[in-house]
């Protein structure tokens, strides 16, 4: 099998108030697809700093990441922003919510401006979560954990090819936890996506094919 | 250290933490305390020149005695009054030949001492008096007079004295005469005692008295233009105040969260907002005083237009250098530092308030969400109201400038308003599939809170602009289509004697190429207690046809011709409320048993008088004021003989060239007064809208530190950054475009105030009031422009910053 994305000897500093820290050293993994990845790490370990890298969002020092046979950072910004618009969903550890939309247009917009929206998929993730009665709310008005499942619901909409979500249920409790996992299985089982999670929650991980964890400026399968 | 310096430390280091923040401050503080002050500098300057002016030709109370033609007055004269009883001190007034500025006043010290004149009291207080009495080799100065005169030889002793104005030497009357020139000749008596109760002397010499009330006259005349160069001042304070309130907005938004955390850590509200007050105070002092600095400097350029303004219109005297203390300057910071802290009420009352300050804003301010909403609505109908009542009974200048501050604050309660409904009806109306253009216009309808303030500001000035351009478009082409009118013949001549007056009346007929005379006389009555301008003049074909008429009565012509018909001017049918139909009895000076019974038959625009007056068939004013001659006379030439006829005048009449004026010389005259007027006004008006171009750069500066976090979540998804710029791009010019295009009728209602209203009140005549789309057009896309260079650096270095910015924002912030 060919795999769906490839990271090949990723290096990565940051420079701040004048000192180089890194925080990855000649990384290299691959992850299959139709398969669910837990990305594992304490605190400050690089989970956001890696999936930012796999978006196209932050660039690498050096170094390869491959997605389904598009060499991300090899291209234009215009062209890696299509790639990413059409492709990949990421869910952020800050939800990411569009605050001038309220949240049916938020939950809509990926889909909608991908072309792939879907009326019957949307009832039955917004039923599925439980952000029914938030619809015509604004970002701001909502809690933390329910922008969070907004966030998810987005992502979950645009039937990505790959999902990359930074702790999706950071904010949330066990039941909520639950609905969200199922929510992903969905993803999984009926659209083929791939899916990529960093977290901290035990619980999570365990429902999920893989797991990876990030230590010491390596990556490595546990 | 104390909590509080720790504080106050904090919040100064936010300021060099964002040094662009800080220089947006400084720039609108110090901006529109520069305008404020320099408007104030020039005013103050001007009225302590009035008061000057006052005492220098006379004191308060006294009373003057010119000649009827503004003569100089023969010295015999003097003697002649004095043997019938009068109370007069002789003055001779006028400017060195060798040095065109200083100005000679010379007095008797004799006669004087009788006097409560200014030259008495200062005779009193001054030592030298006895020196001045015996002496007389002396000449009073302020220390620059004497300063500017060094170089002259005028072999006078010279004393400084504070009392003088700039440039006026006070010498004897004998070493007046010689330094003038000008021996035997008075330029006026004032009166030290009561008047005689005989006054025929006067008639025999030429001689009228004259209150020196001319002055307060000079004041009230000068007060409409001091009050429009004070609400333009005004209006450029608060433009400039806008650029303080987005950038403070922005400070406080960007430290309410340690804020928060500060007083989580329980410092107490009122220590935070102590040193925030502080904070402002201290900003707002350092910035004012560099505004006043500027200040100066602009009111010291703009001074001598402002100067010959006044003097051309109204006579009025200013110096030409500024001058302040610092009392002065006291005064002036205090404006902007209520300034900032009034518009800072809104931030630290927020701080003050954050006490009660819960989970969810939206939530917790339900209960004021409806008070907010409503509020606008509720100041429009209150001024409404308002309004109405003014424009009842609107004569007052005072009122006019109410009607104008009306406009102003409705209008820009009103814009907000206006584009959110302008953009919630498109998003209504078109439930747009496209999720980019919903969000675009769903966001756009959110940025018109963000920038509404600057968008006002862009408003306001373009309106004013607009407003100011259309008008004084107006008035030029009124003018000068009145002035063409009302200067019936190409040739004007005067006469300085009784003798040649008969002689031109009688003659000057018969010479080639002149058509007709028409005698032109003037003198000065009551109407009730008004003083006004009465003039004769002979009702012939070439008034009939040229004379500009406002509004009329039919046979116009044939009732001041045969029955006691007369015109007024504008201003008398303002001030005294007379209109076509109305019967006044004017006084007859020598005889009020026989006063002028008349009828109003016609209404005349007279620009640029400040006086009431009226018109009265010659016969009529021969029966009631006939101890007069005319001695000015409109001559009907034939075309293009001017040169001709003036020679053989000149030659056989034995005219000055000075006395013969050309139609072309009195029009090139007016216009020029007319330019200069508005130089000032419409350096003024463009100033506006630089202003507000830079109200709207800062402002969107300031918002890009905001804005990326409102853009962020599209680029993170996918939507590239030069999309983004061009949304951007589009947003902005969106709100400009509507907002500019609101400003046309703001402009042109406050046209309508300016016109019908406030010329009516502060000069006395309404202006006819049409348009001129290309002043609109022109004004338009100017603004049009700067708003575009406006929001092309804020977009770019947005755009530039942006990949950064937004990276950073997903990991630390929230
Ligand atoms: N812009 C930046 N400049 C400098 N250092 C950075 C920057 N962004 C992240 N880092 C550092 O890189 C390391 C990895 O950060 P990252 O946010 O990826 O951690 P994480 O594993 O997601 O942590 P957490 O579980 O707390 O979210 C951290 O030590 C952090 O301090
Ligand atoms: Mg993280």
């Amino acid at each position: 099998m060919i795999p769906l994305l490839v990271v090949k000897n990723l290096n990565k500093d940051f420079e701040s108030s004048g000192e180089s820290f890194e925080v990855f050293k000649s990384l290299n993994f691959e992850i299959y697809p139709k398969t669910s990845t837990a990305l594992l790490g304490e605190s400050g370990s690089g989970k956001t700093t890696l999936i930012h890298l796999i978006a196209g969002l932050e660039s690498p020092d050096t170094g390869l990441i491959k997605i389904n046979n598009f060499e991300i950072w090899k291209y234009s910004e215009q062209k890696r922003a299509d790639f990413r618009l059409h492709n990949i969903a990421v869910i952020f550890q800050q939800y990411n919510l569009i605050p001038s939309l309220n949240i049916l247009n938020n939950i809509k917009f990926h889909s909608k401006l991908i072309k792939k929206f879907d009326q019957n998929f949307q009832d039955e993730i917004i039923e599925l979560l439980g952000l029914q009665g938030l619809l015509k709310k604004y970002p701001e008005e909502i809690s933390g954990g329910q922008q969070q499942r907004v966030a998810i619901a987005r992502a979950i909409l645009t039937k990505p090819k790959i999902l990359l979500a930074d702790e999706p249920t950071g904010n949330l409790d066990e039941e909520n936890s639950l609905v969200v996992s199922r929510a992903l299985e969905i993803l999984l089982t009926r659209y083929n996506s791939t899916i990529i999670i960093a977290t901290h929650s035990e619980n999570l991980a365990n429902r999920l094919n893989k797991k990876l964890l990030i230590k010491n400026k390596k990556i490595r399968a546990i | 250290m104390k909590i509080f310096d720790v504080l106050l430390m904090y919040n100064f280091q936010h300021w060099f933490r964002k040094p662009l923040q800080l220089i947006f401050l400084f720039l609108g503080i110090s901006l529109a305390t520069t305008l404020w002050s320099s408007i104030q500098l020039l005013n103050s300057e001007a009225k302590k020149s009035y008061e000057n002016a006052v005492t220098i030709i006379s004191s308060n109370q006294s009373q003057l005695i010119v000649s009827v033609n503004n003569d100089l007055i023969p010295f015999e004269n003097f003697a002649k009054l004095r043997r019938n009883k009068w109370l007069v001190t002789p003055i001779i007034e006028g400017k060195l030949s060798d040095n065109k500025k200083i100005k000679i006043i010379g007095v008797d010290p004799f006669t004087l001492s009788q006097s409560n004149s200014f030259y008495n009291s200062f005779f009193k207080t001054t030592a030298n008096n006895r020196e001045f009495l015996i002496n007389r080799k002396v000449a009073f100065a302020s220390s620059t007079t004497i300063k500017n005169v060094s170089d002259l030889d005028l072999n006078l002793e010279l004393i400084e004295t504070d009392n003088l104005l700039k440039d006026y030497l006070l010498v004897d009357i004998s070493i007046a005469e010689e330094l003038l020139n000008r021996k035997g000749k008075i330029s006026r008596f004032e009166l030290t005692g009561a008047i005689p109760r005989d006054t025929k002397i006067l008639d025999e010499l030429g001689l009228e008295i004259k209150n020196s009330e001319i002055n307060s006259d000079l004041k009230q005349l000068t007060k409409s233009f001091h009050l429009n160069l004070t609400a333009f001042g005004f209006l450029g304070f608060i433009v400039g105040l806008f650029i303080v309130y987005s950038t403070l907005n922005l400070s406080f938004e960007q430290r309410k969260s340690s804020f928060n955390s500060l007083r989580l850590m329980g410092i107490s509200v009122r220590t935070i907002f102590l040193s925030s007050l502080i904070e402002i105070f201290f900003l707002s002092s350092i910035s004012g005083l560099l505004g006043i600095c500027f200040g100066h400097v602009l009111a010291s350029s703009l001074l001598p237009d402002v100067a010959s303004t006044l003097n051309n219109i109204y006579g009025a005297d200013i110096n030409n250098q500024l001058s302040f203390s610092i009392k002065e300057i006291f005064i002036a910071l205090l404006m902007p530092i209520i300034g900032t802290i009034l518009i800072s009420t809104g931030f630290l009352f927020k701080i003050y308030l954050s006490e009660r300050n819960t989970n969810y804003k939206h939530i917790s301010n339900t209960k004021f969400y409806y008070l907010k909403k409503f509020t606008p609505i509720l100041v429009l109908i209150i001024l409404l109201v308002i309004t109405v009542i003014i424009l009842i009974n609107p004569t007052e200048l005072f009122l006019s400038f109410v009607l104008i501050a009306i406009l102003i604050i409705s209008s820009s309660i009103l814009l907000p308003i206006f584009l959110e409904s302008v953009l919630f009806y498109v998003n209504y109306r078109f439930e747009f599939e496209n999720p980019i253009l919903k969000w675009f216009f769903s966001d756009t309808l959110k940025q018109v809170k963000r920038i509404s303030l600057s968008l006002n500001a862009l408003m306001l000035s373009i309106a004013v602009t607009i407003g100011v351009d259309n008008m004084v478009k107006s008035f030029e082409e009124t003018f000068s289509i009145w002035l063409d009118k009302r200067l019936i013949t190409e040739m004007y001549v005067r006469a300085d004697s009784d003798d040649l007056a008969i002689k031109i009346s009688k003659e000057i007929i018969k010479e080639k190429n002149v058509i007709n005379v028409y005698p032109i006389i003037e003198t000065k009555s009551f109407i009730k207690d008004t003083k006004v301008s009465v003039v004769g003049f002979k009702p012939q074909k070439l008034y009939f046809d040229n004379w500009p008429i406002i509004s009329k009565s039919k046979d116009i012509w044939e009732k001041i011709q045969n029955s006691n018909g007369i015109l007024i001017n504008e201003q008398l049918h303002y001030k005294l409320n007379v209109d076509i139909g109305d019967n006044i009895q004017i006084a007859n000076p020598s005889n009020s048993l026989n006063n002028f019974n008349s009828t109003v038959v016609g209404i005349y625009p007279d620009y640029g008088n400040s006086i009431p007056q009226i018109m009265i068939n010659l016969n009529k004013f021969e029966y009631y004021y006939s101890n007069i001659l005319p001695r000015n006379f409109a001559i009907d030439i034939v075309k293009g003989t001017y040169g001709d006829v003036s020679e053989l005048i000149q030659n056989k009449y034995e005219i000055p060239n000075k006395n013969i004026i050309n139609q072309a010389t009195i029009k090139e005259f007016s216009k020029n007064v007319f330019n200069k007027t508005f130089t000032v006004t419409r350096s003024l008006s463009d100033a506006m809208i630089i202003i507000a171009t830079l109200t709207l750069l800062t402002s969107l500066i300031s918002l890009s530190e905001i804005r990326i976090i409102n853009l962020s979540p599209l680029w993170a998804l996918g939507i590239t950054r030069i999309t983004l710029l061009k949304i951007e791009f589009a947003q902005f010019l969106l709100l400009i475009f509507i907002a500019l295009v609101f400003a046309i009728p703001v402009g042109l209602i406050l046209c309508f105030l300016l016109t019908n209203y406030l010329n009516v009140s502060a000069f006395g005549w309404k202006l006819p009031y049409d348009f001129y789309p290309n002043i609109w057009g022109k004004t338009f896309l100017i603004s049009l422009l700067c708003s575009l260079l406006a929001i092309m650096l804020p977009t770019y270095l947005m755009f530039k910053n942006s990949a950064s910015l937004m990276i950073k924002r997903y990991k630390n912030e929230c």
